[in-house]
């Protein structure tokens, strides 16, 4: 990444978006934060229909210069055409309570999964994607099917503002649910921390793959849940099912670290197996760097 | 309430350090902090292993450290056993008084050492094994009172002398310096605990609970053994016979030699052989120069471990004469006084004459015969005759008065004596008195022709006593009985005094009368005259008389003067002579008291309620309560505590610095 990349890059952070209560504010900002740091626009079109002229726009790929425009009339414009998009994009929020946890200082995970859901969908849609949303926790809750006009972009965004994290997670149950509505090939893009039994994820994505969607996992954990540094004796209560034990900080995170390393690899390498991309995403990561792995992935893709 | 107490009471303050630890365990104390967390599935695990270890651990590091302030407190102030008051002996604060028996008796030796060295070398003992504060002092019978051990010079600590002991004067010494306050004091007596000093303490254990402990060390040995002399006469002038007696105690006494001297001549010998718990009298003939009676000695040549009373001695014919006391109002004392004056031979001393308000306890106690004669009232002193107050047995001759004014005093008389029923009879004619046969002893020689020229006009009929003259008509003219405290009474029927009641007084009948009764109730009594016992003191027989007398040794050099004392003493055995001013002189033979040969040891008797505060002891066990202080192992005990804390404090401590490292290294490695 360029330098200036590198310092657009860090308005990108979590601490500096949190306070944007608006996700639509939020998305925007980010994106064209994103777009400011790239040499190319991220916004990928197919040949098409001409469409219109428009201004250049510092930043943007010169491929899409109108040279002979410019000869004429010496300005710099960009010929926008009417792309036919065959990309469906889809996706997954996981809303169990699980995503409710954020370490003090930090966005909760589901904040920083809907405002990168919100950032995505915004990318995906301004390049004429079909994006669609699906939310779930134990079971598949509020659904946007995938459409790519501009009003979907508000339905997206307002059906993540509405969303609250509650309930446990059956993550590979809801996934299952969704594959099952699948009738074209796609992208699903799945957002969640995985926090179900490994056995269950790996079915869902499988079913996913089945379904001939490319997918993208995007595993958002909290520093702490990576790393559980913390010193004395706790009382730790699940956000799920309310459940308590007692510990030691000291042997909890090592117990912790174990088994997160563990469940992780499991999933990982299942991931791999089936040709999943499979990303570890902390709350305390500037979005852009999922962002551009996303849109890498739409661009090798498509 | 607890026993244990503590000699540095003040180190107990340090406790409050306690509170140290725990408000650093509390303030440092990691409170469980509450976390809402994604999932806890990778915790549960975690959950109670680690937790609990770390609080036991937390616990016992506080545990440990808690214990090792207070035992190192503990120390410092050094617990002791309130309930066994000899603890004191190792306080720092301890003050050990010493008593050593002074009495001849110690001179008694156990494999060569005399019992008064072996109580020295106690108290060396003892102070070697004091703490460095405490203080250990010996009493010193010079000055009444307990002193430093090194302020009495090395020669007198402990040495003996001839005297009873007087535990009276040590006692309240002790009590005067023990009543310091904030000390320990403990009383240690060194003592062979013959009588009276056993009866002595026996009476002072039962009468009070006692303040401070006692230690009574018994140095005599278990089965002692002796052989001695006592009694030694002269009989007959110049060859004459010394009779001794020889007794053997504890084992037979093989053929000895028995010696006697005059001065430093040898006058006579013998051969003694008894056996075990034998006294044999031994006769020698001896061969006194001419001229004053002789004194001298007896000694038996016999090696035993007390040699003190193998030596005693005698003077012939002791010319000391009996110490007479007569009571009463003037006029009726003078003729009883004047004829034991007249008395020829030295057979009564000098009369001393009292007025009834004026005679002394001492006076009575140390007379052999009291005349009360014209007695009105009765005083304190002379109801002691009547009453069990401490005299010896005396001979007691009562003159009634037949005046009425009398008659309470001559009431309680007959009462005493059981004469309830005397009567006062007026004769209608003259009475005079019968000698019985004057062959006998009371009477032989006596002057026959006296008897007619007698005469009694007024008497008491009495129908009690033994009766040693009798009036014509039979009623006895004197009677004499032993009451029930062992005096000898010879109660007569008519006054000796001038009086209506008869004449006797002016008859060549009188003199001679009083005399034989005297004599003859003397007889009675039984009683030899008073030994002079070395160290024991008696009354002064020259006080109050405006007399005085001067002492001499059997060498002629100068001993003391008797004059104003109450009392007086010989300091040791020996032949002395008296010579009192304007009299003829006479010698005393002092002897050893017999108290202190007697070698009968006894532990004092303790009631039960001051067992705790009494302990008695051989020196072996004495060197043992010493050496073997009583909880001494388990202060051994705690030092081994302490360091097995020391020890457990640095094990739990490596213990969570290995954890720390063992969690650091993991986070490192992760």
């Amino acid at each position: 990444m360029s330098a200036s990349a590198k310092g657009t890059a860090g308005f990108l952070r979590p601490e500096h978006v949190a306070p944007i209560r608006s996700l639509s504010l939020r998305a925007k900002l980010i994106v064209e934060g994103l777009i400011a740091g790239q040499h190319r626009s991220p916004y990928h079109g197919f040949s098409a229909e001409f469409l219109e002229y428009r201004p250049y726009r510092t930043g943007e790929s010169t491929r899409m210069i109108d040279w002979r425009k410019y000869a004429k009339t010496d300005k710099t414009v960009v010929r926008l055409f009417e792309d036919e998009t065959n990309l469906y994009a889809r996706i997954m929020l996981d809303k169990s309570a699980s995503m409710r946890f954020g370490s003090p200082g930090l966005m909760s995970k589901f904040d920083y999964a809907r405002t990168l859901a919100a950032s995505l969908a915004w990318i995906l849609i301004r390049q004429r994607d079909a994006v669609g949303l699906t939310v779930f926790d134990e079971r598949v809750g509020e659904s946007v099917p995938p459409r790519s006009t501009n009003i979907q972009l508000k339905a997206v965004l307002s059906c993540l503002d509405r969303t609250e994290p509650s309930a446990a997670t059956l993550c590979g149950e809801a996934i299952h649910q969704v594959a099952r509505t699948i009738r074209k090939r796609g992208l699903s893009i799945l957002i969640s921390d995985f926090f179900d039994e490994p056995a269950s994820v790996i079915s869902g994505l499988h079913h996913l793959r089945y379904k001939q969607q490319d997918v993208m996992a995007l595993w958002v954990l909290d520093p702490l849940e990576r790393r559980f540094a913390r010193q004395g004796p706790l009382k730790v209560r699940d956000l799920e099912s309310g459940e308590e034990v007692v510990v030691d900080g000291e042997t909890a995170g090592r117990y912790h670290r174990q088994g997160i390393a563990g469940h992780r690899e499991e999933i990982e390498r299942a991931c791999r197996e089936r040709a999943i991309d499979c990303e570890v995403v902390g709350t305390d990561e500037p979005f852009a760097k999922a962002l551009l792995r996303i849109l890498e992935k739409r661009r090798r893709l498509f | 309430m607890s026993t244990i107490a503590f000699f540095h009471p003040l180190y107990l303050w340090a406790l409050g350090a306690l509170a140290v630890p725990i408000v650093i365990h509390l303030l440092f104390r990691r409170r469980t902090q509450a976390l809402d967390f994604s999932s806890v599935r990778f915790l549960r695990s975690a959950a109670v292993k680690a937790s609990r270890r770390r609080r036991l651990r937390q616990l016992l590091l506080l545990l440990t450290r808690l214990a090792l302030l207070a035992l190192i407190v503990l120390l410092f102030a050094q617990p002791f056993d309130r309930s066994d008051p000899f603890q004191a002996l190792w306080s720092p604060q301890a003050r050990v008084y010493c008593w050593i028996d002074p009495t001849v008796s110690m001179e008694y030796r156990v494999s060569g050492t005399p019992l008064w060295r072996r109580a020295r070398a106690q108290t060396e003992l003892i102070d070697s094994t004091l703490a460095p504060a405490a203080r250990l002092l010996v009493y010193s019978g010079e000055q009444a009172a307990f002193v430093p051990r090194e302020d009495i010079p090395a020669d007198k600590l402990g040495a003996p002398r001839h005297g009873p002991a007087d535990l009276d004067a040590v006692l309240g010494a002790f009590r005067a310096a023990a009543d310091g306050g904030g000390r320990m004091p403990v009383l240690v007596l060194l003592s062979d605990f013959q009588e009276p000093a056993a009866g002595y303490l026996d009476t002072l254990f039962a009468a009070d609970t006692l303040d401070s402990p006692v230690l009574c060390v018994m140095l005599g040995e278990k089965e002692p053994w002796n052989y001695g002399l006592g009694g030694a006469v002269v009989r007959g002038d110049r060859n004459a016979v010394a009779a001794v007696n020889v007794r053997a105690s504890g084992r037979a006494l093989d053929t000895s030699e028995v010696v006697v001297r005059l001065g430093t001549m040898r006058a006579g010998h013998g051969v003694a052989s008894c056996a075990e718990a034998e006294t044999v009298t031994v006769e020698m003939e001896v061969s006194f120069p001419p001229g004053e009676p002789a004194a001298g000695s007896v000694r038996l040549r016999a090696d035993d471990p007390f040699p003190a009373d193998n030596i005693d001695y005698f003077v012939g014919d002791r010319a000391e004469g009996r110490p007479v006391l007569v009571v009463g109002e003037s006029e009726a004392s003078y003729p009883v006084s004047a004829a034991l004056a007249a008395v020829r031979g030295r057979r009564w001393r000098e009369p001393v004459t009292r007025r009834p308000d004026r005679v002394t306890f001492g006076e009575l106690d140390s007379a052999d015969v009291v005349v009360l004669s014209g007695i009105r009232e009765p005083t304190r002193t002379l109801q002691s005759l009547l009453e069990s107050s401490g005299l010896g047995e005396k001979v007691i001759v009562f003159s009634p008065s037949t005046d009425s004014v009398f008659a309470g005093w001559n009431n309680q008389v007959f009462a005493h004596v059981g004469m309830d029923k005397a009567e006062l009879l007026r004769a209608q004619r003259p009475l005079f008195p019968v000698l019985p046969d004057t062959l006998s002893r009371l009477w032989r020689r006596f002057p026959r022709t006296a008897e007619r020229n007698a005469a009694v006009y007024t008497y008491y009929r009495t129908r009690t006593g033994s009766a040693l003259l009798r009036l014509n008509n039979g009623v006895p003219l004197a009677v004499t009985l032993t009451d029930k405290h062992g005096h000898v009474w010879v109660v007569l029927a008519t006054p000796l005094e001038i009086s209506r009641a008869n004449n006797l007084c002016e008859t060549g009948f009188y003199v001679p009368f009083i005399d034989r009764l005297l004599r003859y109730a003397v007889e009675l009594r039984g009683a030899a005259p008073e030994t002079w016992y070395a160290g024991v003191p008696r009354h002064n027989p020259y006080y109050g008389s405006r007399k005085r007398a001067r002492i001499l040794r059997a060498d002629g050099s100068f001993l003391a003067q008797w004059d104003m004392q109450r009392t007086v003493a010989f300091d040791r055995p020996g032949n002395y002579r008296v010579q009192p001013v304007g009299e003829p002189s006479y010698r005393v033979p002092v002897v050893i008291d017999p108290a202190e040969t007697a070698l009968s040891y006894r532990a004092p008797t303790v009631p039960e309620w001051n067992r705790p505060m009494v302990k008695t002891v051989d020196p072996a066990r004495l060197r043992d309560l010493l050496h073997h202080r009583r909880g001494a192992l388990a202060l051994s005990l705690a030092w081994i505590a302490l360091g097995a804390l020391v020890v457990l404090e640095m094990a739990l401590w490596g213990w969570g610095r290995g954890e720390k490292a063992e969690r650091r290294t993991q986070n490192d490695e992760r």
